[in-house]
């Protein structure tokens, strides 16, 4: 392992798969052991799904149906990452900068949320569409919808978490830095999810839309490599 | 007077857009009529904002290069312009908005979606600046985030709704104010009108840089 006593003068700095590897192995061995993150997540979504159909007595209209789960999926990615913001303690921070360079760690923290970003989400899906209907067109392209914007999100919310991780007051700041980030990812995806469920075939659906979504995800990964590593050094 | 020959350029320029924008005649179009003098003024000054975040981007680029406090200030006054310089573009916009469209404000616009969460953004950049409070870690991850916000600025705000149905001149299929031109002599009022309001802007931006550089200045020997 290379210790990281240099300031990075490009970005083409190597991505140790071993490293990426070791780390990535680690968050999730953290996360089994205490499951204190990603599960209480899985409560609180099937808690406000549960919720919701109380409340609308398991019967929607489609727009409804969509609006609604495309919100859980906000609140839901939101906890995940405010969730993910004090995980590790001051000592094992140290440890982190003084093993492991910044690209392999940022690339592992964020394949970490974004993998169980995903579970999430897709989890959403299924305990949603039992307890509310699933009356989805095309399942194929709602899904991918629900990928894509995962992956968007998750970047989004990785970046911001990487920068609140600095600063004491990490909670309330998170949602105020990533709300305006994620407003708009999240009101393409319903324009997009509510195209899905009508069944819109392929010539009338709005893949430019899909487009953006792919530019916010490309976006702010590339954002997180290349930026990241001067967050890291000012540890 | 510093650089008068910069001030009076703007000063002279700003009168002569102002004056001549309501004053000289207008090709007339449907809908628009007299409003289409709303060119003279929301889009310049929208000019000014785009280059005052570019600027302030470039400013925190150059900080993350070198980290030295002249350029963490500039990022940080070039976004607290562009943030003044959002007041009278929205106004500006939401009078012709009265007069065109009929209402003040509209919420399925994606272009004044796009502008609403661009404030949105910069403001957390102010937010984020006032939890940090050791000078070089707040320099380092507002400079950080005001380069991803300054990204994705553009692109909401200028490449997004150009993609989707907006009613907003330029978007979603409108013919954008180019077209309005149709005998050259807008263009003769207009683009005065942008170099003056970015001149204005750069006018606006020297003047609070210094007075924060004073205020530091004496912060630094007072205490």
């Amino acid at each position: 392992m290379r210790v990281n006593t240099s300031v990075p003068t490009s970005v083409m700095i190597c991505c140790n798969m071993r490293n990426l590897s070791h780390i990535l192995y680690r968050d999730f061995r953290q996360e089994w052991r205490q499951s204190a993150i990603w599960l209480s997540v899985v409560l609180f979504m099937v808690g406000s799904v549960y919720i919701t159909s109380l409340c609308f007595n398991a019967k929607m209209d489609k727009p409804s149906w969509n609006a609604v789960f495309w919100i859980m999926l906000l609140f839901t990615s939101l906890s995940l990452s405010v969730r993910s913001l004090n995980a590790s303690s001051q000592g094992y921070a140290l440890y982190q900068f003084l093993l492991f360079n910044p690209i392999d760690f940022i690339i592992a923290r964020w394949l970490f949320q974004v993998i169980l970003a995903l579970v999430l989400n897709l989890l959403t899906v299924l305990v949603y569409g039992w307890f509310m209907g699933f009356s989805v067109q095309r399942p194929a392209l709602f899904l991918s919808i629900t990928v894509l914007n995962t992956l968007a999100a998750a970047s989004v919310l990785v970046f911001t978490n990487a920068l609140t991780s600095y600063v004491s007051a990490g909670f309330s700041l998170l949602s105020i830095l990533s709300i305006p980030l994620l407003i708009p990812v999240y009101s393409i995806s319903v324009k997009l999810g509510k195209q899905a469920m009508d069944g819109i075939e392929n010539a009338a659906f709005r893949w430019d839309l899909m487009g953006i979504l792919s530019a916010v995800f490309l976006i702010s990964f590339g954002l997180l490599i290349l930026l990241f590593p001067y967050l890291w050094r000012s540890r | 007077m510093q650089r008068s020959w910069y001030k009076v350029t703007v000063v002279v320029l700003l009168l002569y857009s102002c004056i001549a924008g309501l004053w000289m005649p207008v090709p007339r179009l449907p809908i628009l009529n007299e409003t289409i003098r709303n060119v003279y003024f929301h889009v310049p000054v929208w000019f000014g904002l785009i280059v005052m975040c570019a600027y302030s981007a470039y400013g925190a680029l150059r900080y993350l290069k070198n980290a030295s406090a002249k350029w963490d200030q500039v990022s940080h006054t070039a976004a607290q312009t562009a943030m003044f310089l959002s007041v009278p573009g929205i106004l500006t916009g939401s009078i012709w908005a009265k007069f065109t469209w009929g209402t003040w404000w509209t919420f399925q616009d994606p272009k004044l979606n796009g502008v609403a969460l661009s404030i949105l953004i910069y403001g957390a950049y102010f937010i984020l600046r006032s939890a940090a409070h050791e000078p070089h870690k707040k320099a380092q991850l507002s400079a950080v985030y005001n380069i991803f916000a300054f990204v994705m600025l553009i692109l909401f705000l200028l490449v997004l709704p150009r993609l989707t149905a907006s009613l907003h001149p330029g978007n979603g299929g409108n013919p954008a104010f180019s077209k309005y031109d149709l005998d050259n002599g807008m263009r003769l009022i207009f683009y005065p009108a942008v170099l003056a309001w970015i001149g204005l802007s750069f006018w606006l931006f020297e003047l609070q840089y210094r007075y924060q550089r004073l205020k530091e200045l004496y912060n630094h020997e007072n205490h």
